[in-house]
């Protein structure tokens, strides 16, 4: 998944997006709002925001977020454990609330499990034709054969999967591929697209002619 | 207040009804005394005068009386001579002298009769003139009943009147210390209205000006609080996420250093929370009743086996409980132990909430001196920060902090948070943990 992460504190940020790095996610970092909101209309897959920012709330900012219409899943972290603050972060459109101190283990499954409500898929496991893939495990089999993905592919599989029915554009999923580290610099997209089709079956990804690609339902 | 007011009006009054009670009737008694002696007087000095005239010679009746037609005698009449014999009578007048000896003016005689006597010109006679006492007595009673019971009368409608302006006069004292009751300086819309007299004013502006340094007081505290959560629990989520990295990319030899160091995170991050919850609880504590068995799920149990006793409920601040637990808990597998009991008893209102460890335990002496300060929160070196905490959340629970040896058959200690030792906290009342 594609995360936008606002967070000041530098240790407590730098900690999120390396942990989440490490669990193949891509982040975008800022500690300041005026800075995230520059980019948070790019297609993001999850924002998780702090509460009390240097140069504003996050929670009027997801507020705002809401009112234009944004209905990516937001995650609110915060200091704050009363149970008004809660309703406050809560009520404000977020879809769920972490209070600090949390463990990144229990962050990494709340992001796995508000981006699963979004997609309309219940549970971490997805069920296509013969083609089963648990987004908790990061794991993808076919016919019950393992299969192994790459870091881009898996990142492509599971944008195109919390979009199933969906038609995914081609710039977003460029600008998910884009500043991926780790791995040589990509082929095109329509490489990736060809090498998930030959891994787990043509039928998993479907061409909208001139516009993107969907997995569908 | 105004029980006492009342009760003080009625006690005066019905002292004071008595008094007069009393008053008039020794008034009326000798009022009466005198204007009927001043009669009985008057009437002999008339009667002697016609008796003067000559008693031989008037007309009798052969038992030496008068003759009259039939009548009522208020007063009677004996004419007696020098041996006392009643020579002539009224109608009504015993036969026998009124006096057994002749003493001039008013006197009492025996036979319950008032007597007036005079000497007569006549050598050795005297005129008896007599009243009876019963007549007197009757005189007196009726005329003390009229009065004595116009003036109750009067006081008992004095006595309810005063008393239902002692009422009127104490309601709105009675407003406004319902309106003072649940008067809660941090919601507006309970504030104080303008009293209905005057003279109260200045009590409420004292009211409100307290209220108003309470809130502020309030205020001020709950803003540090959230700086002071912001402030702790920011650096300790950095911590965690940073040593969570650092496991992910550390090479097994470093892992279980790691994984110590994120247990000591995990340590003061549960102190942390347990300072911050007791400092938000000295406002008020959020009471509701706690299924002990789904509380103990909830916390960290590393390397401890729990086990709780079925139908373990207690009523108390489940953050703050959880805290004192997870010190506690914390606490056992620090010192050795492997496996706690959980249990709670009720008697009344109070409540004790007991875990018993397996741990080596700890002498006579040091548990003697650990309870000595916990009890006196004067030795900050008896026992460590998580007992010192448990400590405090038991009293701000009213009660207090038990450390006791393990039952027999175990080795370890039980350490009981004893709950309501003090009575009851209405919910939502505020108990300083200090």
């Amino acid at each position: 998944m594609r995360l936008l992460l606002v967070e000041d504190d530098e240790i407590l940020g730098e900690g999120i997006r390396d942990y989440l790095r490490i669990e193949g996610h891509l982040v975008d970092w800022f500690t300041r709002l005026i800075d995230a909101q520059t980019v948070v209309s790019e297609p993001y897959d999850a924002l998780l925001v702090d509460w009390q920012l240097p140069d504003g709330s996050g929670v009027d900012w997801v507020r705002r977020l809401r009112g234009k219409g944004m209905t990516l899943p937001i995650l609110v972290m915060t200091a704050r454990d009363l149970l008004s603050d809660r309703v406050t972060g809560l009520d404000s459109g977020a879809d769920d609330y972490l209070v600090k101190p949390f463990e990144t283990e229990e962050l990494a499954a709340r992001i796995r499990a508000v981006r699963r409500r979004f997609s309309g898929h219940g549970t971490p496991r997805v069920r296509i034709g013969s083609v089963e893939i648990d987004s908790n495990a990061r794991a993808v089999s076919r016919g019950g054969k393992p299969v192994n993905l790459t870091a881009r592919e898996w990142a492509l599989l599971d944008a195109l999967i919390t979009r199933s029915g969906r038609v995914v554009s081609k710039s977003d999923l460029d600008a998910l591929l884009t500043g991926f580290k780790g791995e040589a610099a990509s082929n095109s997209l329509e490489v990736h697209v060809f090498n998930l089709r030959r891994k787990l079956g043509r039928e998993i990804v479907q061409t909208v002619r001139g516009v993107g690609y969907r997995i569908p339902l | 207040m105004r029980r006492e007011l009342v009760r003080a009006l009625s006690l005066v009054s019905v002292a004071w009804l008595a008094a007069v009670f009393i008053a008039v009737a020794i008034g009326v008694r000798h009022e009466v005394d005198e204007l009927m002696d001043g009669a009985l007087q008057e009437a002999a000095e008339i009667l002697y005068g016609l008796v003067a005239l000559g008693n031989s010679s008037g007309p009798s009746t052969a038992a030496g009386s008068m003759l009259a037609p039939p009548h009522n005698e208020g007063l009677v009449w004996q004419v007696v001579d020098e041996r006392q014999q009643v020579v002539l009578r009224s109608q009504q007048a015993p036969s026998s002298p009124l006096l057994p000896a002749f003493a001039a003016g008013l006197s009492d005689s025996p036979l319950d009769w008032r007597v007036y006597a005079m000497r007569l010109p006549a050598a050795g006679q005297a005129l008896y003139v007599g009243q009876p006492v019963r007549d007197r007595v009757q005189s007196r009673y009726k005329a003390t009943i009229v009065v004595g019971a116009s003036a109750l009368a009067v006081g008992i409608l004095c006595v309810a009147w005063l008393r239902r302006r002692i009422v009127e006069a104490m309601k709105p004292l009675q407003e406004l210390s319902l309106q003072v009751k649940h008067y809660d300086p941090m919601r507006a819309e309970t504030d104080l209205p303008a009293p209905s007299r005057e003279e109260f004013q200045d009590i409420r502006e004292a009211i409100r000006e307290l209220g108003h340094r309470l809130a502020g007081r309030v205020q001020g505290e709950r803003a540090f609080s959230a700086h002071a959560a912001h402030a702790l629990r920011t650096p300790l989520a950095g911590m965690e996420a940073q040593l969570a990295v650092a496991m992910k990319e550390a090479s097994d030899s470093a892992r279980p250093r790691l994984e110590r160091t994120r247990e000591a995170v995990h340590r003061l991050k549960r102190v942390v929370t347990s300072l911050l919850a007791l400092f938000r609880s000295a406002e008020e504590l959020n009471l509701e009743d706690i299924d002990v068995e789904e509380l103990m799920l909830l916390l960290p149990v590393e390397s401890l086996a729990v086990h709780v006793d079925p139908g373990c409920r207690v009523r108390g601040d489940a953050n703050l409980l959880a805290a004192a637990l997870a010190n506690l808990l914390d606490n056992s597998s620090r010192h050795g132990a492997r496996e706690c009991w959980v249990s709670c008893r009720t008697e009344g209102d109070r409540q004790t909430l007991t875990l018993t460890d397996d741990g080596p335990g700890v002498t006579e002496a040091q548990r003697a001196a650990l309870q000595l300060g916990l009890d006196h929160a004067t030795d900050l070196d008896a026992g460590g920060l998580g007992l010192k905490l448990a400590a405090l959340i038991a009293r701000a629970h009213r009660g207090k902090l038990v450390i006791e040896p393990a039952p027999a058959g175990r080795t370890g200690l039980s350490v009981s948070i004893v709950l309501w030792a003090d009575g009851p906290e209405e919910a939502g009342a505020g108990s300083s943990p200090a």
